[in-house]
């Protein structure tokens, strides 16, 4: 009697491989999207700008959340976001202090919307002086503005 | 003799599908959605301590930024030296007039200026102030809050 020939399973190297490429390439797609840093919003678009590419170095993004009516709805710092109350600014000029405390070289980045009215914006700029007074800047506090490049 | 039986000569579609995927994927990396963002740069030196840039010797051309009404563009206006516009390009000649050497020119291109911010006046407005002072070509350029503390 013939005895029926035994098959031996082996999984396929190639659709692993394949398998292994794709999560790669998701996880790479993943990283780029998810960024803490940057809230999404309209930035004011000057045109023509004499702005200029942002600097490679220690920045501490803030974001002024935009609310109704071009109000600011937060502060966001690190993932964070801080009340516009008085606790609020309190608590975003402790982290801005921290910042320049760790690297006295730190830039303060504000990201407003373009629709945004002054007054939510204004007092970043006053918090940014505030937290380099209570980290003891010998400097003055480097502040970038950030804008939209028109394409 | 037995006849061999012809190959069939075929394009395997699974791989095909997985390549254009990955060149799908691949372009969609390389690719920059997100908007091109840059920067306008200044320093805030802490007023207690006053600052060679800011400094009394050097009072700040002053470029006011004003919200006439609750949905209107904004007003600029150098308070002495020029007349209020809603312009930002007749904002940035005003400026540019004043800076340089001779003539109606009053400051020099390292004058410190001050752009002065209505609260109620709409950011795109403070920015594109600061833009045209930047472009008037004047390097020391700052934002602050009109009448603010």
């Amino acid at each position: 009697m013939r005895t029926s020939r035994q098959h031996i399973s082996v999984p396929g190297i190639t659709p692993l491989v394949d398998v292994v490429f794709l999560l790669i390439v998701f996880f790479v797609l993943v990283s780029r999207v998810v960024d803490l840093d940057r809230v999404p919003m309209d930035l004011p678009m000057p045109d023509p700008a004499l702005s200029a590419p942002p600097m490679e170095r220690s920045t501490a993004v803030v974001n002024v959340v935009p609310g109704d009516d071009g109000e600011a709805a937060g502060y966001r710092l690190d993932g964070t976001t801080h009340a516009t109350d008085q606790d609020g600014r309190n608590a975003l000029r402790h982290a801005l202090a921290a910042h320049l405390l760790a690297d006295p070289t730190t830039a303060v980045v504000i990201r407003a919307d373009r629709r945004a009215r002054s007054g939510g914006v204004l007092p970043v700029l006053h918090l940014a002086r505030r937290a380099a007074a209570e980290a003891g800047l010998a400097v003055p506090v480097r502040v970038e503005l950030a804008v939209e490049r028109p394409r | 003799m037995r006849r061999r039986t012809p190959v069939q000569m075929g394009l395997n579609i699974a791989s095909m599908i997985d390549v254009v995927f990955l060149l799908l994927i691949y372009f969609m990396v390389a690719t920059d959605f997100s908007p091109a963002e840059e920067t306008f740069r200044m320093d805030l030196p802490d007023r207690r301590i006053g600052s060679e840039a800011f400094s009394l010797k050097d009072t700040p051309l002053r470029v006011e930024v004003l919200a006439p009404g609750s949905r209107a563009k904004p007003l600029y206006n150098i308070p002495g030296y020029g007349v209020p516009t809603g312009s930002v390009v007749s904002l940035q000649q005003q400026l540019a007039n004043l800076r340089g050497e001779g003539g109606a020119a009053k400051f020099t291109p390292d004058h410190p200026v001050e752009i002065l911010v209505s609260p109620s006046a709409g950011w795109a407005g403070a920015v594109e102030a600061f833009n045209a002072a930047i472009t008037a070509g004047y390097s020391n350029v700052r934002i602050d809050e009109r009448g603010g503390s």
